[in-house]
């Protein structure tokens, strides 16, 4: 029979221990959860029988752990003998082993002192039940994107063009630093300079430059040929409104009208003495061509007259020439009368290189060719001419074949004086009647055929001269016609010369032929667009009628 | 040995004696103030800590060199210590007097010490704690037994028996019941003389079980207990019969009597046997016995604010110096603005005869009455106030005459003399104001404010009965008909009734035979029917208007079942007289007939209603949660709202931090969530103990606090829905930095309250004034993202359910 | 009186101002045909640029003006503008763009922009779905009073069960320290807790009730229904967790990329002017 005094200790809001005294008794005192156990401890920390205690045979007490062992003094052990001042835990509870008192065999306080705080039970449930409370942050997210971004786009692109030290580092890496402000691809004329933005954009906030475009443009030819007056037109007018860049293989060079029109749509507001005419489409009111034209000899027959202007459409290139004649098979004879050849276009005319427009005519070349207008004198030798050169050259060919044929005479004994003069007479006799016969007679392989021939008795030498010719090849300079594009048709479709029996006449074809197929820069479906840059180009200001005398090549 | 001589003796130091002996010092005349205690000012030191000491009543002037406000305990005496000392006060103290001899200029007071000096005149104020009533019973004194209780906090853990059904038992029960297990012992079977605010703190702990009780229950004995748990027994007489309760301590409040024998010893004489009666005084407060004056408590002056004029006032007698009384001044300043009054007294007789309402008031009640009001003398054809104002003030016409105009501010509807009185509507219903009152020429008002009126209602039975009958009368006239003849009404109202109903409470049932009709004079009722076995709620009647006209009319048994929505007034009339006004007067027929057919209307919506939705009847949930003594109401739509607590926040903003809504706490109906948020009421419960009388309704219905609160957290404890809270506002509040936190999140956000910790802060009341001062509206529901959060006042609640019914239809 | 979305706002006003809006950038764009070709840089494309970036702005600044709780407008009149504007700021945007797109700032802030409207879209579904899914989860509770109820389940549990056998009393104790509501971010948004102590507490439960003597089977079944209801609540607790996260977690794309998109805005911009 154990008597055991059990003071419950309770400690108040300011940790005064309050004691209550309970008095139980047993053959053995349990420890633990189970209603049954003397010492009955409500506590889910504690085991249903948790230990107990005996009286061993010695009389004295042990307590036994009934499974677990026990945290005696903060050791671990399954029994112990019971001694004052001893501690034991119990699940959350501490028993300490006091001084005996009277009239007991054992004195215990039992003290809780690992209470179910509610914090440490609500911690199961205190996990973080919002999403910040997990730690997610707008703030935090916002700020670091802001940061990246800002370094990427904004830092880095704006230092490489400040610190031009940048530049070395930068070529090691794979991607420029101001890749990222690369608006779109360069055109592929400007591809070499693509990550070298400064080239071009030489000032931040300033627009491009036309500085930066002639440092490499250089002799770019002005739009107005009077340069006084280009500045003053084109005074704030950059290259760049015109030529977009990193817009592609696109967009370099612009081909629409509206950047022309804007001018040309109402010119005299850019220039008011202008003898130009507004101009909005080709298909509306582009006026008549304007044809530079040889009206007399000299620079000042030299003239630009609109197809309209008929009456002064005549051409005085010196020629006597008739188109009717070459193409009219009745009238073409070669050698023996009756045979006959058909003359094509392309016979004569030549075209050039560039597929643009054709090659110079000229004698050698082009009339004596198979040997129409052979220039043949003294029948008795067969195929002998003349060069066609000037009329010293000529005479001078005459002279001496005479001379050469009178001294070439046989002789049966010596030879007199008078046999020498009379050889001279002869000759010269001859090579005089030779001349009248090809510089003053008309007919088949004389000067007269084709040229102009003026006589002058007082210039005993060669009293003759040849009118000289001068034949346009080039009627429109300011634009650009390439015949090879328009093979499809023939010559005579544009150029009517068959009934064309004068030099004089002249073949351009007006631009009502033109718009026959070309409409302006609105599409149709039967026609071709054709904007202001299909024949004109901007830069022309240097264009000019390139004229070439029909040089003769000596033999 | 010589014996002191003094001018002037002052025994007891509690306020009045303080004062009394201030006053004296103040004047340089010699004086002693003796005191029992070892410290001034006994019963208030043995205040339960941190009480606050209320400065009842406001209007009174403290005439005292010693000052006093509304504050704590502590602050109070501190301050009062302080001042002793300022003007060199003759204090004694340890000072019990023993007796008193002699008389008139030759006064011997002998000390419990047996010291004895002398004095002219003396001045009793020591009140009643100096004898506490106490059990009475063997056992009494016992350790552990007390009659006062200092500090609650320093027991723990304790069984402690509390006897005394008071208010100091009930406040010390409820102090104690949070660290103690307390029984409170009431003689009573009920807590009539106690505090409302009190009362309904305790039924709240009753029904927590944190206090347990024991009604008409008196004391047998209390012995000490073996038992080493408990080492006290409470041996109580209940009606079940004895029963004995272990306890670690009894405290007892059983109030406290005059120290008759003490006075008698004095030769003091009293009325009447009556152990609580007082001795009678003279106007000056002298007792019986010349030159012996008593005041305080003893005077039965229990206000402290009183008590201490009273010491002011008697040492001004004694030396024979004019005394007017305190409030003189400021009612005379009342009254200048309007000559022909005359002087103060003049007036108060004027006043008297003039309004019969006022005749039966006592001169001290007439002066506090006057003290409350305004004084207004408008010009003529001024407003006083207008129709639908939220003005509850109430007039008494003192000279000249009022128009009431009820539906048209034009047409005067009829006129009113000197000696009526008007806004007793809008006093009885808290509602907006039935009409337009224009004043008539040289007319002269008197305005109470709504709170003072209720009080003397309260307090005086004839006021009451008069007002009532013209009240009701006035209702009728208003409610029934305007084109009412005199004799037809004076028919009408002969045998009519003001009855009062609980929430809840039936007015009659569906199908009963018809027993009048019913004006609504204050609340809200319900008009449900049975439908397919359960009562449903279809319509709601505000009031102003009136029920049961349907049967009148139809003659049929009654269409619906009515109940109060909340605690509601009804005006009963009888049928056959209504019936017979009715044949009398076509129009009133007519307009009748209208009401009949308009209330048909509504309740057939309510009956569609309830098809739609079974189980939910978004009204009778609404008026569950008080819409029916609402006048405007937050309401959130849970399927929109985002719970971004967006409300919240802005309310917190534009109130100093704290918010005065709680979106999370109130119930929820059909997915529409009432919140915890002020419903502004009718009736305004907060507003009903509020000793600064802080809490006002604006012109525009609006509830709100101002800044005279003084944290009392009455109103906190008297609103049903805790709307209220008390808050620690921060002093010198300035908006957090919106940029500053949005963008580095330092400081605090906007809309929520910061760490006030370091900063000075004061606990006051807070509460939804609807923005009353943001033009632009509450900011709760202007900063919805969602549009959950809107207000609904009573006229549209009904067709918002109909619309939210269709809309989940 | 009514309630409605901030979808019907004002009888759809911002709706149709959006649809407005994006009719007249469409037609503007279907007639316009620059020599060019369609690209930001025409008239229009500065004109939609510059119509895109302040409505970027003005989106962004209902952050503000949700706290500036005196500011002008109600919050419903700016989030029912901030929806519609939002969506039609695709097509503002996309016509900007003249579909021109590389790797660079100017396509990514687009990008960055079409991220966060799509976003947006999903949070619109969010708001007009989960608020109802939640009330109707909830009812009258709130997530703290069911933490309580579940408190306090596990108080009643505990003391019934320091009558039972350790095991169970073991099985309880667990169930209470390692159930787990709330947690990390993703635990939230999937709303369940792989093998839940509780759910197995109650499964384990079923079968440990044979052989108890004494009192013990009535202790056994009122713990077994306890845990049931503690089944229950832990399931709703979580679920509300688990609505308001996904109510939430957009947002926490939302605004960052938001700020984002305005950061490579302001790069765009610098960049077309600093290299004009």
């Amino acid at each position: 029979m154990i008597r055991c005094l059990l003071v419950q200790v309770t400690r108040n809001q300011r940790a005064q221990a309050i004691r209550k005294e309970r008095r139980i008794a047993g053959d053995i005192i349990g420890i633990g959860r189970a209603s049954e156990c003397k010492i009955h401890l409500l506590d889910h920390r504690v085991n249903l029988h948790h230990a107990v205690i005996r009286a061993e045979d010695d009389g004295k007490l042990h307590i036994e752990a009934e499974n677990t062992a026990l945290n005696i003094n903060d050791e671990y052990d399954q029994n112990a003998e019971l001694t004052p001042g001893m501690r034991i835990l119990i699940g959350p509870y501490q028993l300490i082993v006091e001084a005996i008192a009277p009239g007991h065999e054992l004195t215990l306080t039992c003290e809780l002192i690992h209470p179910i705080s509610g914090s440490s039970e609500a911690a199961a449930t205190r996990m973080p039940t919002t999403l910040s409370g997990a730690g997610l942050s707008t703030r935090k997210f916002a700020l670091w994107l802001t940061a990246a971004l800002t370094l990427a786009f904004l830092v880095l692109p704006i230092a490489h063009s400040f610190f031009p030290a940048l530049n070395k580092w930068e070529e090691r890496l794979p991607v420029a630093l101001e890749e990222s402000w690369n608006a779109g691809q360069m055109s592929p004329g400007h591809r070499a300079l693509s990550m070298k933005c400064e080239t071009c954009h030489q000032r931040p906030f300033t627009p491009v430059a036309d500085t930066a475009c002639i440092s490499c443009h250089k002799n770019i030819a002005n739009h107005i040929k009077d340069d006084a007056l280009h500045a003053k037109v084109f005074r704030n007018v950059r290259c760049a409104e015109c030529h977009l860049d990193h817009r592609g293989k696109t967009g370099l060079v612009r081909h629409d009208t509206t950047q022309c029109v804007a001018c040309h749509g109402n010119i005299k507001a850019r220039h008011a003495s202008t003898k130009l005419s507004n101009i909005h489409d080709f298909s509306t009111d582009h006026p008549a061509f304007q044809l530079t034209v040889r009206t007399a000899p000299g620079d000042s027959g030299l003239q630009r007259i609109r197809q309209t202007d008929k009456s002064r459409l005549i051409e005085q290139s010196g020629l006597k020439f008739s188109h009717k004649e070459h193409l009219d098979k009745a009238l073409i004879e070669l050698g023996a009368p009756g045979k006959t050849r058909d003359i094509q276009c392309d016979d004569c005319h030549k075209m050039d290189d560039a597929g643009a427009r054709f090659k110079p005519m000229t004698m050698s070349m082009t009339c004596q060719q198979s040997r129409c207008h052979a220039l043949d004198f003294e029948p008795k030798v067969a195929g002998r001419q003349v060069p066609h050169a000037a009329e010293q050259t000529v005479m001078t060919t005459l002279r001496e074949f005479y001379a050469s044929r009178a001294i070439s005479k046989t002789y049966a004994d010596g030879v007199t004086v008078d046999d020498l003069r009379r050889a001279r007479d002869w000759a010269s006799a001859q090579a005089a009647r030779n001349a009248r016969l090809l510089f003053a007679t008309s007919g088949e392989g004389t000067c007269l055929e084709c040229h102009e021939v003026s006589y002058n008795a007082r210039n005993k030498e060669v009293p003759w001269t040849v009118a000289p010719v001068d034949v346009t090849d080039h009627w429109l300079p300011k634009s650009r016609f390439p015949h090879i594009k328009h093979q499809t048709a023939k010559c005579t479709d544009c150029h009517k010369v068959a009934d064309s029996d004068k030099s004089t006449d002249i073949a351009i074809p007006a631009i009502s032929k033109c718009r026959e197929c070309h409409v302006g820069s609105k599409q149709t479906k039967t026609q071709v667009s054709s904007n202001c840059d299909t024949c004109h180009s901007f830069h022309n200001a240097n264009a000019q009628p390139a004229r070439q005398m029909a040089k003769e090549t000596e033999e | 040995m010589i014996t002191e001589h003094f001018k002037i003796a002052i025994i007891g130091s509690g306020p009045s004696g303080l004062s009394a002996a201030a006053h004296a010092a103040e004047l340089g005349i010699s004086h002693i103030l003796l005191e029992a205690e070892q410290h001034p000012a006994n019963t208030i030191t043995k205040y339960q800590k941190g009480k606050l000491v209320m400065a009842e009543p406001n209007a009174l002037p403290l005439r005292s060199p010693m000052s006093f406000a509304v504050g704590t305990r502590e602050k109070v005496l501190e301050t009062w210590i302080d001042e002793l000392q300022q003007y060199h006060v003759n204090l004694r103290l340890g000072a019990q007097v023993a007796s008193i001899t002699g008389g008139l200029g030759a006064f011997s007071i002998t000390l419990a010490s047996g010291q004895a000096l002398k004095a002219e005149y003396i001045v009793l104020a020591i009140g009643l704690q100096g004898n506490i009533r106490k059990l009475g019973v063997s056992g009494e004194d016992l350790p552990g037994v007390q009659y006062q209780l200092d500090d609650p906090d320093e027991f723990e853990d304790e069984t402690i028996v509390v006897v005394g059904g008071g208010d100091t038992g009930i406040e010390n029960a409820l102090a104690l019941m949070k660290k103690n297990q307390v029984i409170l012992i009431n003689r009573q079977e009920g807590f009539i003389n106690c505090k409302e605010r009190n009362y309904t703190q305790l039924k709240a702990a009753l029904k927590q079980g944190e206090i347990e009780c024991r009604l008409d229950t008196g004391v047998e004995n209390v012995e000490l207990a073996e038992n080493e748990q408990f080492p006290l027994k409470f041996v109580a007489r209940t009606q079940q019969g004895i029963e004995r309760i272990g306890c670690h301590r009894v405290i007892a409040r059983l109030g406290a009597d005059p120290p008759r024998q003490l006075l008698e010893s004095f030769g003091v004489r009293f009325p009447s046997d009556d152990p609580a009666s007082v001795p009678q005084l003279s106007a000056s407060y002298e007792s019986n016995v010349p030159g012996l004056y008593i005041v305080g408590a003893l005077a039965g002056y229990p206000l402290i604010k009183q008590a201490m004029n009273q010491g002011y006032e008697a040492v001004d007698h004694i030396l024979g110096r004019p005394v007017e009384p305190a409030d003189e001044i400021l009612l005379r300043e009342k009254f200048s603005r309007c000559q022909e009054l005359g002087t103060v007294a003049e007036s108060l007789a004027k006043i008297r005869q003039n309004v019969p309402l006022l005749s039966p008031l006592s001169n001290l009640q007439l002066r506090d009455f006057l003290l409350e009001s305004n004084v207004l003398a408008p010009r003529e054809g001024e407003i006083v106030f207008r129709r639908n104002d939220y003005s509850t003030t109430f007039f008494c016409i003192v000279a000249g005459s009022v128009e009431a105009c009820i539906h048209d501010d034009a047409k005067p509807n009829f006129k009113l003399k000197a000696g009526d009185f008007f806004g007793d509507m809008a006093l009885i219903s808290g509602r907006r104001r039935a009409g337009t009152i224009r004043a008539g020429k040289d007319c002269l008002l008197i305005e109470t404010p709504r709170h003072y009126m209720l009080k003397l209602i309260d307090s005086l039975e004839s006021v009451r009965r008069m007002i009532d009958e013209v009240a009701l009368k006035r209702a009728v006239r208003v409610y029934i008909g305007l084109s009412l003849s005199e004799s037809d009404l004076n028919y009408l109202v002969h045998d009519a009734k003001v009855r009062h109903y609980a929430a809840g409470d039936v007015l009659f049932y569906e199908g009963a035979k018809p027993d009048g009709l019913y004006l609504i004079q204050r609340g809200s009722v319900t008009i449900s029917r049975m439908i397919g076995g359960k009562e449903v709620v279809l319509s709601y009647v505000s009031a102003g208007n009136y029920v049961g006209e349907m049967a009148l009319v139809s003659g049929q048994p009654r269409f619906g079942t009515v109940r109060a929505a909340v605690s509601i007034e009804a005006i009963h009339l009888n049928c056959d007289r209504v019936a017979e006004v009715m044949a009398r007067n076509p129009d009133i027929r007519n307009e009748m007939h209208e009401r009949y057919l308009t209330h048909m209307q509504d309740e057939h919506i309510g009956a569609t209603l309830q098809s739609g939705n079974d189980a939910g009847n978004l009204i009778s949930f609404l008026v569950r949660q008080g819409i029916g003594e609402a006048t405007d109401v937050l309401l959130i739509d849970e399927s929109l709202c985002t719970r971004c607590n967006n409300c919240e926040k802005a309310c917190a903003d534009t109130h100093d931090g704290t918010s005065r809504l709680d979106r999370k706490s109130g119930p929820t109906f059909d997915q529409i969530r009432v919140p915890s948020s002020c419903r502004h009421c009718e009736h305004p419960h907060c507003m009903k103990d509020c000793p600064p009388d802080a809490i006002r309704r604006s012109v525009n219905g609006e509830v709100f606090i101002n800044d005279t609160c003084i944290g009392c957290g009455n109103c906190v404890a008297n609103c049903p829905y805790d709307v209220i809270q008390l808050a620690s506002i921060e002093v010198h509040r300035k908006r957090p930095s919106l940029w500053q936190w949005l963008i580095l999140g330092v400081g605090t956000e906007p809309g929520t309250k910061g760490d006030l910790s370091d900063k000075a802060t004061t606990k006051l009341a807070v509460k939804c004034d609807m923005c009353k001062d943001l033009a632009a509206g509450p900011a709760c529901v202007r900063s919805c993202p969602t549009g959950a959060a809107i207000r609904v006042g009573p006229e549209e609640f009904l067709d918002y359910a109909v619309w939210h019914n269709n809309k989940i239809a | 009186m009514q309630h409605n979305t901030l979808l019907e706002y004002k009888r759809y006003r911002y709706l149709k101002a959006a649809l407005l809006l994006a009719g007249l950038a469409s037609v503007a764009y279907l007639l316009q045909r620059p020599p060019t070709g369609a690209y930001g840089g025409t008239w229009l494309g500065y004109a939609l640029g510059t119509a895109s970036a302040v409505l970027v702005v003005l989106l962004l600044w209902l952050g503000v003006r949700k706290r500036q709780y005196l500011g002008p407008g109600t919050m419903q009149g700016w989030l029912s503008a901030h929806v519609y504007l939002g969506m039609s700021l695709v097509i503002l945007a996309t016509l900007h763009t003249g579909l021109q797109f590389g790797w660079n700032v100017h396509t990514l802030s687009y990008l960055l922009l079409l991220a966060v409207i799509g976003n947006g879209f999903y949070g619109l579904y969010a708001y007009l779905r989960f608020p109802r899914m939640m009330t109707e989860n909830l009812g009258e509770d709130n997530l703290d009073s069911l933490l309580l109820k579940i408190a306090d389940l596990d108080e009643l549990a505990r003391t019934n069960a320091l009558q039972l056998p350790d095991e169970i009393n073991q099985i309880v104790h667990k169930a209470s320290r390692e159930t787990r509501i709330g947690g990390g971010v993703i635990e939230q948004l999937a709303g369940r807790q792989p093998n839940c102590p509780t759910s197995e507490a109650v499964r384990k439960l079923h079968y440990l009730g044979k052989n108890l003597k004494g009192a013990q089977p009535k202790l056994h079944r009122e713990l077994y229904s306890i845990m049931l209801r503690r089944e229950a609540l832990v399931a709703r607790a979580r679920k509300d967790i688990m609505l308001k996260a996904r109510l939430e977690f957009w947002l926490y794309w939302h605004i960052p990329l938001s700020i984002g998109l305005l950061v490579t805005l302001i790069a765009h911009v610098t960049a077309i002017f600093f290299y004009w």
